[in-house]
């Protein structure tokens, strides 16, 4: 197959660039590992920035909430971007088939608008249908374009490259079993973020494997502070089949919801205007002393905001409205007194999304990589050190339609060769060579042995010597991989879709470990407990990484950009 | 921990064998879920065992199966000692409990399944009033059980879409913003086999007689 951009990945970064290029003549191919409108996009908590309704602020307090609450790791020309294009986040949504909250008049007011922890004022719209709603709507705006093709259950296992350009992608279709060579002009990275490296420790969907991070990797593109891992703060500690699980955020704690540890003593006082990170962190050290429960975790006692007037309206959130699912789940977990806030719940940060990634440029093009275009949680920068909850789906349309748009402009009278015949032949030889491969490690247990591992070494509380040890564990299993067994079926062949994840976890693994342990300071969701304070005097640095000469990472740092903020001096 | 055996439902039909049961015996703690052991066996015993999952909070919707005949969330659903798992019932089974969705999908292409506009608005954000039953109905989690749960659906008959052919058409309809007629849609797919009739559920929650089939049935009568 050929077309004039490929797009990989279909949440919501992935359908909008491709939506904005073909409304622009672009002829598409639409690539979903699962189904299009999934992925972590419909499993969102249910909230949008928009940013603030004043437009005479042109964004600029939403911007210094985001580098604030990024701790100055931020790509601060990219937060500008974000904040003054924010408000076409609903619209996009809205177009293809979603729909936002309004006022009883059908509006789009203060009414509607939440304030999210680490935000100075409310500008988080409700999606009343949460996930699914977004999501069928974006299949809505697929289906109505009969210029994008869209191919589900499908992984790509190489990008085709030739003389540090990409001209499309090798790919397995699952349902299929079918081998697919796709030809394209351009190639746009949407798959998201990599959190499944910490399963059970997530609230992730089984896909964010990072594929995308490793692709790009591959291809020669840099990727920035791959150690900027958020850990939601209230994560489900047991039963075993729902560890990771999230049941709330900062802002779910609540006006006077409290904090505690296992002593009864609380660890952080108004938690509902923290960030993620503030929260996290908290929780993490915590633990780390050794005041946690018997499940690893801390106590949050909600019991109080029943009898606040804010509070209350929490909690009918919470019983009936976009919060129920949360419920839900503690019900489930904990039980009814627990679900009604009449007993605390046992939380524990879990692996929610990655702020670091490929390093793009205001057009979505990936730095260093001809033809190749990148948006959404497999980017780098926008977010900095911690993300402001609810600008995740805002980053997803922004700077979706921003790379949809770029592709589309160099799609127009671009004139570059085709992927050559031997180097087609070649990749999918190299696919084939996968299949049937008669070794000795069975690939799933390899890969729950890498999960364990970057939880218990490279998670949340993180140590040179620990960090150590999980980059030997990392070879190890790199090492491993050489020797595999994997099913001769095409169809379906659920171990081929281990190993080619796998294929992709590792370098991100390797990223990550490498990452925590360059930077010797606590910043953002870093939390190292031999360096614990931020140290701006030597780190206000990007860490960035690069496929070496040897197929290894390479790591270095480059001072931030404090492109309009700078950090307050500190101590004198 | 304790030991049970549960029973799983193994079908490869591109292979030609029969559909055939498979006991596996498993170690389950207290809260243990569907999802929960489906994973213990393919981690541990055979990973060519072909299941679908998601979010494991039953909010993708992709693990539904038939669970001793009725159709649940793996994820939520607490593990017995001698359950059955099977995949749902009406759909094109690819591999053991993994159907194909897209038949279903090209189906509904005959349908306009997007919002089609008189006009563009005049301005961005719209004014708009969501009707509530809208709000619901795009909560669906396109899970496929209320297929499975429908005695009269069968993928390979055109003739009718099935419960989640008019939820589908119910979204729309309930859509201030779009401007087909989606009730002779529903004629067109079939909704009269439904009068007689109260079978399907959706294991969501989403009252299906209440706000999708029944107001089709009442607008065609008029």
């Amino acid at each position: 197959m050929s077309c004039d951009l490929l797009c990989i990945g279909a949440g919501g970064a992935g359908v909008t660039a491709a939506i904005t290029a073909g409304d622009k003549g672009a002829d598409v191919i639409l690539l979903s590992k699962d189904h299009i409108g999934y992925g972590n996009t419909r499993i969102i908590g249910g909230i949008m920035s928009q940013g603030d309704l004043d437009p005479s602020r042109q964004g600029e307090d939403f911007l210094r909430d985001m580098v604030v609450g990024g701790d100055y790791l931020n790509n601060q020309k990219l937060c500008r971007l974000l904040s003054r294009e924010a408000h076409n986040a609903p619209i996009l949504v809205e177009r293809f088939g979603g729909m936002v909250k309004r006022d009883s008049h059908g509006r789009i007011s203060a009414e509607v608008l939440l304030q999210a922890g680490g935000h100075t004022s409310p500008r988080s719209l409700i999606f009343p249908s949460t996930g699914p709603g977004v999501g069928q709507g974006l299949r809505y705006g697929v289906a109505r374009r009969k210029n994008i093709r869209a191919l589900e259950k499908t992984i790509v296992f190489d990008l085709l490259r030739e003389g540090g350009k990409v001209l499309g992608a090798v790919c397995y279709q699952l349902t299929s079993g079918e081998i697919i060579v796709i030809k394209a002009k351009k190639t746009l990275l949407a798959t998201g973020g990599g959190a499944w490296i910490y399963y059970p420790h997530t609230d992730d969907s089984r896909v964010a494997t990072g594929d995308g991070f490793t692709l790009a990797l591959d291809a020669g593109a840099e990727l920035v502070d791959m150690e900027q891992v958020q850990y939601i703060p209230f994560g489900l500690t047991h039963p075993a089949g729902m560890v990771g699980i999230i049941v709330g955020e900062p802002m779910t704690a609540g006006p006077v919801g409290i904090l505690k540890n296992i002593h009864g003593k609380e660890i952080l006082s108004g938690v509902a205007a923290k960030t993620r990170a503030q929260v996290s962190n908290a929780i993490i050290l915590e633990v780390a002393k050794g005041n946690g429960t018997k499940h690893g975790g801390c106590l949050l006692d909600l019991k109080a905001n029943k009898n606040h007037p804010q509070g209350k309206i929490l909690y009918q959130y919470f019983a009936e409205g976009i919060f129920k699912p949360f419920t839900n789940l503690v019900k489930a977990a904990y039980g009814e007194a627990a679900a009604v806030w009449e007993e605390p719940w046992d939380v524990y940060p879990t692996a929610h999304f990655f702020m670091g990634g490929i390093v793009i440029n205001e057009r979505g093009e990936v730095n260093g990589v001809e033809n190749l275009y990148a948006c959404g949680e497999v980017t780098g920068g926008v977010h900095g050190g911690n993300r402001l909850g609810s600008v995740a789906m805002t980053e997803l349309f922004v700077f979706g339609k921003r790379a949809g748009e770029g592709a589309a402009a160099a799609i127009a009278g671009h004139n570059s060769p085709e992927a050559g015949k031997s180097l087609i032949a070649f990749q999918v030889e190299r696919l084939k060579g996968m299949i049937g491969k008669k070794g000795k490690h069975r690939v799933i247990e390899l890969k729950r042995e890498l999960q364990k591992t970057m939880w218990e070494k490279v998670g949340p509380a993180r140590k040179e010597e620990e960090l150590k040890e999980g980059l030997e564990v990392i070879s190890v299993i790199e090492e491993k991989m050489k020797d595999i067994k994997i099913l001769g079926t095409y169809k379906y062949n659920t171990e081929l879709l281990d190993a080619l994840e796998l294929r992709f976890m590792l370098p991100v693994a390797r990223s990550v470990a490498l990452s925590a342990l360059a930077r010797k300071e606590s910043r953002g969701a870093h939390v190292r407990l031999d360096y614990p304070e931020r140290d701006d005097h030597n780190w206000l640095k990007n860490i960035l990484v690069k496929r070496d000469d040897a197929d290894g990472i390479a790591v270095h740092t480059r001072p931030v950009e404090l492109t309009y903020l700078q950090p307050p001096a500190a101590g004198n | 921990m304790e030991k049970i055996t549960v029973k799983i439902c193994r079908h490869d039909p591109e292979a030609g064998d029969k559909e055939k049961v498979e006991e596996f015996e498993v170690s389950v703690a207290e809260k243990s879920t569907v999802l929960e052991i489906l994973m213990q066996i393919y981690d541990t015993q055979d990973s060519s065992l072909a299941f679908s999952h998601g979010c494991r909070a039953k909010n993708c919707g992709l693990c539904a199966v038939n669970i001793n005949g009725h159709p649940r969330y793996a994820c939520v659903s607490a593990i017995t000692a001698d359950a059955e798992i099977a995949p749902l019932s009406h759909l094109p089974l690819i591999r053991d409990l993994v159907f194909d969705r897209v038949p279903f999908f090209d189906y509904l292409e005959g349908f306009q399944p997007y919002i089609v506009r008189e006009k563009e608005p005049d301005a961005e954000p719209e004014t708009v009033v969501q009707p509530p039953e809208h709000a619901r109905l795009m909560s669906c989690l396109e899970c496929f059980a209320c297929l499975s749960s429908c005695t009269k659906y069968d993928y390979r008959d055109k003739s009718f879409g099935g419960p989640l052919g008019f939820v589908k058409l119910a979204q729309l309809h309930y859509d201030v913003r779009d401007s087909l007629d989606r009730v002779s849609q529903a004629r067109e797919m079939g909704i009269a086999k439904c009068a007689d009739c109260s079978g399907c559920t959706c294991i969501a929650g989403i009252p299906l007689k209440q706000i999708v089939i029944k107001p089709f049935l009442e607008s065609l009568s008029k």
